[in-house]
């Protein structure tokens, strides 16, 4: 229960005038020599407990009047969240946790859920008693605010809500009230916070989440009223790209490219005719090209149309076109726009090569008629024709999408490793500190490895270089372990993106296939997040093992491609696998070109550079400069915090004169589930809460009024005032009823002449 | 009435003010309210315009066609006996009692007024004060003088502390052997089985008892607000309370005192007449003459045993 005009239950106080007049009077008297006493002390002893009685019950109804009426002036409120915190006087400390995901941009007739939102958001600031302080945390996949506690200062409350914007990130209630929660730790009395969102049904996570538990519990422990104001009107009918995925990882020059369009219908209705285009955006370009609506820049490369989505169905469009320039493009796949903006367009930024740049570090010995496992390499990723092995040389084969380079070891510390995009190392003895660190360097800046240890490595060496040095190893590598039947791979966890080609089952057969008669024992790190399993035996040992390092990835494989170890080289199930793990490692970077918004944006900047500041282009056409921070082994790194908007965003170094240099371009797409508008019941989001009870503030209900009740609770005012005149009636009834009448029965009278009746005798 | 009521309350001496309240209602009466009551035959008398024709003797006017009325002994030496109630409780002064009297005063002056009465019709009248007993008794007599006495002792008489209502009465009883009329003016209030019984005997000696019963309008009426600390007159008691929210309940204490008290007297064939303060005193006793002259037209007094 709380108040909202604590300073009128200082009436309370009043309670105390019954009892002190009660006593005043008494200390107040008249003496009278009296002399019938015996008629009145006996009457008195007759009625003394009825009188006492009687006295007690007029002075409680007496001060239940004035108690009732002080408590009715202090406006009670019971919280409908339960008993909430008692008292606390009728300043609170409020933070409005406004809902800006892209859904809040949904179209609800003439006005958006955020224009809605925005208006609530203001009855609420508005709404807030006199000394309340307030502040506005604003709620996507992060929840952020401009004040580190609530300010009472409603003006720059109401500025900042008119500032607000939409962003296209998706929703995360948990942020939101976390945040919300540690605000109100730096405040003092009532504390309350008012959620104004969509009640987007996957902005909520799971019930049983510990830590959404842990928050919730703790919201109610601190005595936290909850509103939570819904400015959704149902379901909206629109069409939203999901995904867009390039078909290869590697785009080459020499080929067509695909891209892989998801179209999910979300609405009631089926969607025709839907026109999907793909538009791109070539090279540097102008600073400005992040804006998304730069469409003169942008040239269509490709169409296709979707006749036909049912509802609630998705469908894959094909968009191929074939690009002739090498480097960064920058491509927009749209479809019309509906009434839920931001989502009928995804982004992407395509890396594009003439080929692959592949270094071959074998070190295999073979016997005459038998191939080293350089030599399945060169075979698995750049097949040739008989014409063209005859015409090209051993050393570097140029055909396909990829460009091998087969080098001994010997060779290797005059290799320009900076050439490459990927460098494999099969059967190498041991390596030198010198070739780790290269490594360790060329991988970090983006560059993949895939390391093949072989019958002739040192493990001890390649534990205290590769391991311990570069830190490149996923997993130390254990003694080889001989397995006498054959041992086969797992065809299930085939998550990785390298093996999760053999789920399908066209192609599991491929990967049951192989049989291995040895292997290294590699294990999976327990806490590691940077290690990732890749693929395993049917034993459950790892067969392969990724370590992201840096922008770069590193491969260790169990066992080395030699026939002596397994025929896995022989299988086609090798070539697939082998191929998709040199460009997942070469170019798994470029997948993080794409973020969804709201993450974090990093590039390292070139020591060249030192401190230089960083221009940044947004979606919008902004821009702004970050400074380069210190990053891990003595990098700089430039860092773009804020990705509230969906689109490309671009960062180049200014050098000298006029010169810039292009520090990396990233595609930014909306959560795909922030497309579905699906929304929680009330009942659903109070099952969500659990034990915290929360006020409902419908769409449909008036802002205003429904606020301020289910901010405060209900007010019992009334009630209190009705009991106050039933008390007050009743203590005239009972004071009228017991209160002796000078014309009534009194005894003593009957039979006494009056002075009138005397008058009438003596006449 | 020829009473001025006015003039009644600037007389300064008791005496002055019982002459004045008899001489005006003896003019206004047609014959003494305390003659003729049933005492022995003595002789005939010519018949005089005024007198009581229930005492025309009809066998003489038979014989020989005279008219004669019969007088009896009694009449010519009647006995009235004024006990006046000297308690403290009589000191009670309301502020609406007539005159600005106390039950005291007012007493002494019916007692004043009554012994005017008697003594004025050439009959005798002895005067008690009820104390601790029966004290300051004066001795019957008819003479004009002696009512000078009488007067002297009832304006001198102060409150007593203590009383005995009854304890006087029983003294009385055994004291007075010669019957007459025993005027009792005290609030009674005492002991009511003790002043029954001492009545009554008064009555069983042959006495006819009259019982003036003084009593102020407020204890009749209570008309008392606000918080009150109620002290005994008799001392030694005391009551703080609100008057309002007992009112009822005292009246109906005080309603049952009077309406036993009253019943006590006319069951012991007692003349009963409650006196309130707020009344004048006139008024009243002329009230209480008026009365006793129907009911002794009526036949309906009782006359003194003999």
């Amino acid at each position: 229960m709380s108040f909202l005009a604590p300073l009128l239950a200082v009436f309370t106080a009043a309670c105390a005038l019954p009892i002190l007049i009660h006593l005043l009077n008494k200390s107040r008297f008249r003496t009278i020599s009296w002399a019938a006493m015996d008629f009145l002390l006996k009457t008195l002893q007759q009625n003394k407990k009825r009188l006492q009685l009687r006295d007690l019950l007029l002075m409680i109804l007496r001060t239940a009047v004035i108690l009732f009426t002080a408590l009715a002036l202090a406006r009670p409120t019971l919280s409908s969240s339960g008993l909430g915190a008692l008292g606390g006087g009728g300043s609170s400390a409020t933070v409005i946790v406004l809902d800006t995901s892209l859904s809040m941009g949904a179209q609800d007739g003439a006005q958006s859920r955020l224009d809605a939102a925005k208006e609530r958001a203001k009855v609420v600031a508005a709404d807030s008693a006199r000394g309340s302080s307030c502040a506005l945390v604003l709620l996507s996949d992060v929840a952020t605010s401009e004040l580190t506690e609530p300010t009472r200062d409603m003006g720059f409350i109401s500025g900042a809500i008119e500032r607000v914007t939409a962003a296209d990130g998706g929703t995360r209630v948990q942020a939101g009230l976390a945040k919300a929660r540690e605000l109100l730790d730096k405040a003092a009395g009532r504390k309350e916070i008012v959620l104004i969102t969509d009640l987007q049904a996957s902005g909520w996570g799971p019930a049983d989440d510990p830590a959404w538990r842990t928050l919730v519990d703790d919201l109610q422990k601190s005595g936290v009223n909850l509103v939570i104001a819904d400015v959704s009107h149902g379901p909206i009918n629109h069409v939203a790209i999901d995904r867009v995925a390039c078909e290869d990882d590697l785009v080459t020059t020499g080929d067509t490219t695909t891209l892989l369009v998801t179209l999910r219908n979300y609405g009631a209705g089926v969607a025709r005719n839907l026109t999907v285009e793909a538009l791109m955006e070539s090279g540097a370009g102008a600073k400005d090209s992040g804006k998304k609506s730069s469409k003169s820049q942008a040239k269509k490369v490709a169409t296709t149309v979707v006749t036909e989505l049912a509802p609630g169905a998705t469908a894959q469009a094909r968009l191929v076109w074939k690009i002739t320039t090498a480097g960064q493009h920058r491509i927009t796949v749209e479809i019309t726009p509906d009434a839920l903006p931001n989502d009928h367009q995804r982004f992407l930024v395509l890396d594009v090569l003439d080929r692959l740049p592949v270094l071959v570090v074998d070190g295999g010995v073979a016997a005459p008629g038998q191939w080293t496992g350089g030599d399945f390499l060169r075979a698995a990723l750049a097949p040739v024709t008989g014409d063209q092995a005859a015409v090209a040389g051993t050393d570097a084969e140029s055909h396909g999408s990829m460009a091998i380079t087969r080098i001994t070891p010997a060779e290797l510390p005059t290799a320009n490793l900076e050439r490459f995009r990927c460098v494999v190392l099969t059967d190498l003895d041991a390596p030198s500190a010198a070739l780790a660190d290269a490594l360790a360097s060329r991988v970090r800046a983006g560059m993949g490895l895939l390391l093949f240890p072989g019958t002739a490595s040192r493990r001890d060496e390649w534990q205290r270089f590769m391991g311990e040095r570069a830190k490149l190893l996923p997993s130390p590598i254990g003694a080889p372990v001989e397995h006498a039947a054959g041992l086969a791979l797992a065809t299930d966890h085939l998550e990785h993106p390298i093996v999760a080609f053999f789920t399908d089952a066209e192609h599991r057969p491929f990967w049951a296939a192989p049989r291995f008669k040895k292997s290294f024992v590699l294990t999976m790190p327990a806490d590691d997040r940077a290690v990732r399993e890749v693929g395993r035996f049917a034993d459950g040992t790892p067969w392969c093992l990724e370590r992201t390092v840096g922008a770069g990835s590193v491969l260790l494989f169990a066992s080395p491609l030699d026939r002596g170890w397994s025929d896995f080289p022989l299988r086609p199930a090798f070539v697939m696998a082998i191929t998709r793990a040199v460009q997942h490692a070469a170019l798994g970077w470029s997948s993080r070109l794409a973020h969804l918004t709201n993450d974090p944006l990093s590039v390292e900047v070139p020591a060249r550079f030192g401190r230089a500041r960083i221009q940044v282009s947004q979606p919008d056409g902004t821009q702004s400069t970050i400074t380069p921070v210190p990053g891990p082994n003595n990098t700089l790194r430039a860092a773009v915090a804020s990705t509230r908007r969906s689109g490309f965003y671009r960062l180049w170094a200014e050098g000298a004169g006029s010169a810039s240099t292009e520090l990396g371009q990233f595609a930014v797409n909306p959560p795909a589930q922030e497309s579905d508008l699906t929304t929680l019941t009330r009942d659903q989001a109070q099952g969500r809460l659990g034990q915290l009870k929360a006020a409902y503030v419908g769409a449909n209900e008036d802002a205003e009024k429904g606020l301020r009740s289910s901010r405060a609770g209900i007010e019992l005012w009334p009630w209190l005032l009705g009991l106050a005149i039933a008390c007050l009636l009743s203590e005239m009834f009972l004071g009228q009823h017991w209160a002796p009448r000078d014309g009534g029965a009194t005894g003593a009278n009957r039979g006494v002449r009056t002075k009138s009746s005397n008058k009438q005798v003596a006449a | 009435m020829a009473i001025d009521r006015s003039v009644l309350a600037k007389l300064a001496t008791l005496e002055l003010k019982a002459r004045y309240i008899v001489e005006g209602f003896i003019t206004g009466m047609h014959r003494s309210p305390f003659k003729g009551f049933s005492v022995e035959f003595s002789q005939h008398r010519g018949y005089v315009p005024g007198d009581d024709l229930k005492h025309l003797d009809w066998k003489v006017w038979g014989r020989n066609g005279r008219y004669v009325v019969k007088q009896y002994e009694a009449e010519t030496n009647l006995v009235a006996h004024i006990l006046v109630d000297g308690s403290k409780s009589m000191a009670y002064r309301g502020d609406s009692a007539y005159g600005g009297m106390s039950k005291l005063a007012y007493a002494q002056l019916c007692a004043a007024a009554i012994a005017h009465l008697i003594v004025e019709q050439s009959d005798a009248a002895a005067l008690g004060i009820i104390g601790n007993g029966l004290e300051d008794y004066i001795k019957r007599s008819s003479s004009k003088m002696h009512i000078h006495r009488l007067i002297a002792v009832l304006e001198k008489m102060q409150p007593t502390p203590t009383t005995s209502i009854g304890k006087a009465l029983t003294d009385f009883a055994s004291r007075v052997r010669k019957r007459g009329i025993v005027f009792v003016i005290s609030d009674l209030f005492d002991d009511k089985e003790t002043v029954k019984k001492a009545l009554r005997r008064l009555r069983h000696d042959g006495h006819e008892v009259v019982v003036l019963h003084i009593m102020d309008h407020d204890e009749l009426d209570f008309p008392f607000d606000g918080m009150v600390r109620f002290e005994g007159l008799e001392g030694g008691t005391e009551a703080l309370c609100h008057p309002r929210s007992v009112r009822e309940s005292y009246l109906r204490e005080v309603a049952d005192f009077l309406t036993h008290t009253e019943a006590s007297c006319r069951g012991a064939g007692i003349d009963y007449q409650r006196l309130d303060t707020h009344i004048a005193v006139d008024v009243g006793l002329a009230a209480y003459l008026l009365k006793r002259e129907h009911m002794a037209t009526a036949g309906a007094v009782g006359g003194v045993h003999r």
